[in-house]
């Protein structure tokens, strides 16, 4: 499938963005222009397509796995801990006409995708590493923030990161067994709220205990260098496969500019 | 909730050993037909745990629905067996297709082995969401 076509199709979706976002899990909508993006890479590296199985951590209203599944994904698992988020998804798959059975269609049978909804939450740590200042600059943090002092929070680690665990029990608060899936797509929140901090890396984390052959992630680019480290460091590869403008429209009261551009990176 | 997607969770519940697999308790299913891929199904196969597959299988057929229990859902064998290609007959493929994919656990609950936690399922979509202390 083209990259055009795929952006059309994905510009059909009906409810791309969140009615009423919610500010504190810091929703923001995967654009459709990004959305063919990653998923044009990702099919490219068969990575998601025929006979492959994709989940969407933190899946929101849906695009990633909507886009999956357009491009012919046999199962698309959609994971969000916001209700309403999964009601829109769900919404927007049906209006696609993903995962409906076409009685009178047998040319379709190689593209049917099987789609599952999961309402779980990532366990997030908040840390106080200095990965996710809004301060762009070099890369920062190695790993051992100082301890700010704690205003009521929990005691922060300053450890560096442990890898998933992949056997035994489970502390990520995600419900599933390790490599249950092909490929992990997420455009995890960047942990700019308050007690949110590093949230995309516990996202992260997760996603690679998930996947068996790759993860597709967004973070932003000021975070790169710690990022990297970090993953290195629980023994995978990671590739910076793009860098994108991730672009926020006016969506909560206190944003003041109209549009707001993030440099985000695209990693695998 | 289908049965493949049963196969692959587990209980994240502080406290639990494993907390695979989840005991099934439903109250309502649906049933769907959908496109069988042979191949696909051929290929699945090593990557799901069938012993899981078949208790949650005897899980639907217990409670909830038996009408819907005996008319549509397949009987499968205790073990897989593949000939000498290591294929498997088509027509267990079928049954397979239908039991994994098919059948759709819509209200119930699921419930940790270990813990006895319940968790809810609601218009097909397990709540797996812990509290605070349960982490």
């Amino acid at each position: 499938m083209k990259l055009k076509h795929l952006k059309s199709a994905l510009s059909s979706v009906p409810t791309p963005q969140f009615i009423d976002p919610n500010i504190t899990l810091e929703q923001y909508a995967t654009s459709p222009e990004l959305t063919s993006y990653i998923i044009y890479s990702a099919l490219q590296n068969e990575d998601i397509g025929y006979g492959r199985s994709v989940l969407d951590l933190g899946c929101g209203t849906g695009m990633l796995s909507i886009g999956s599944a357009i491009v012919g994904s046999s199962q698309v698992i959609l994971v969000d801990c916001d209700e309403t988020a999964l009601a829109i998804a769900h919404e927007n798959m049906e209006e696609m006409g993903i995962g409906e059975v076409n009685e009178d269609d047998d040319d379709e049978d190689e593209d049917f995708c099987a789609v599952e909804y999961l309402l779980a939450k990532i366990n997030h740590v908040p840390r106080k590493d200095v990965s996710n200042s809004n301060k762009g600059g070099r890369g920062r943090g190695r790993g051992r923030g100082k301890g700010r002092g704690g205003r009521g929070t929990p005691t922060p680690s300053s450890a560096p990161i442990e890898p998933p665990q992949n056997i035994g029990p489970l502390d990520d608060g995600i419900p599933l067994a390790s490599k249950c899936v092909d490929t992990v797509m997420t455009n995890p929140p960047f942990g700019t709220k308050p007690g949110n901090s590093g949230i995309d890396i516990s996202f992260l984390r997760t996603a690679v205990r998930l996947a068996k052959r790759s993860v597709y992630s967004f973070h932003k680019s000021s975070t790169r260098q710690y990022l990297i480290k970090t993953v290195e460091s629980w023994g995978y590869e990671v590739d910076v496969v793009a860098e994108m403008k991730f672009d926020i429209p006016k969506l909560y009261k206190f944003h003041s500019k109209d549009n707001v551009d993030v440099d985000v990176d695209l990693i695998r | 909730m289908r049965l493949l997607t049963h196969n692959y969770m587990q209980s994240t519940v502080k406290g639990t050993e494993r907390g695979y697999p989840l005991k099934i308790e439903a109250t309502k299913i649906e049933f769907e037909a959908s496109p069988f891929d042979a191949e696909f199904i051929q290929a699945l196969l090593p990557k799901i745990d069938y012993t899981t597959l078949l208790f949650a299988l005897k899980q639907i057929s217990e409670n909830g629905n038996a009408d819907l229990a005996q008319t549509i859902i397949p009987e499968l064998p205790e073990s897989i067996k593949e000939d000498g290609e290591g294929e498997v007959d088509e027509a267990l493929l079928k049954k397979l297709h239908t039991v994994m994919f098919d059948i759709h656990v819509v209200e119930g609950e699921l419930v940790c082995p270990d813990t006895g936690r319940r968790f809810n399922i609601k218009m097909g979509i397990p709540n797996m969401i812990l509290h605070a202390d349960e982490l």
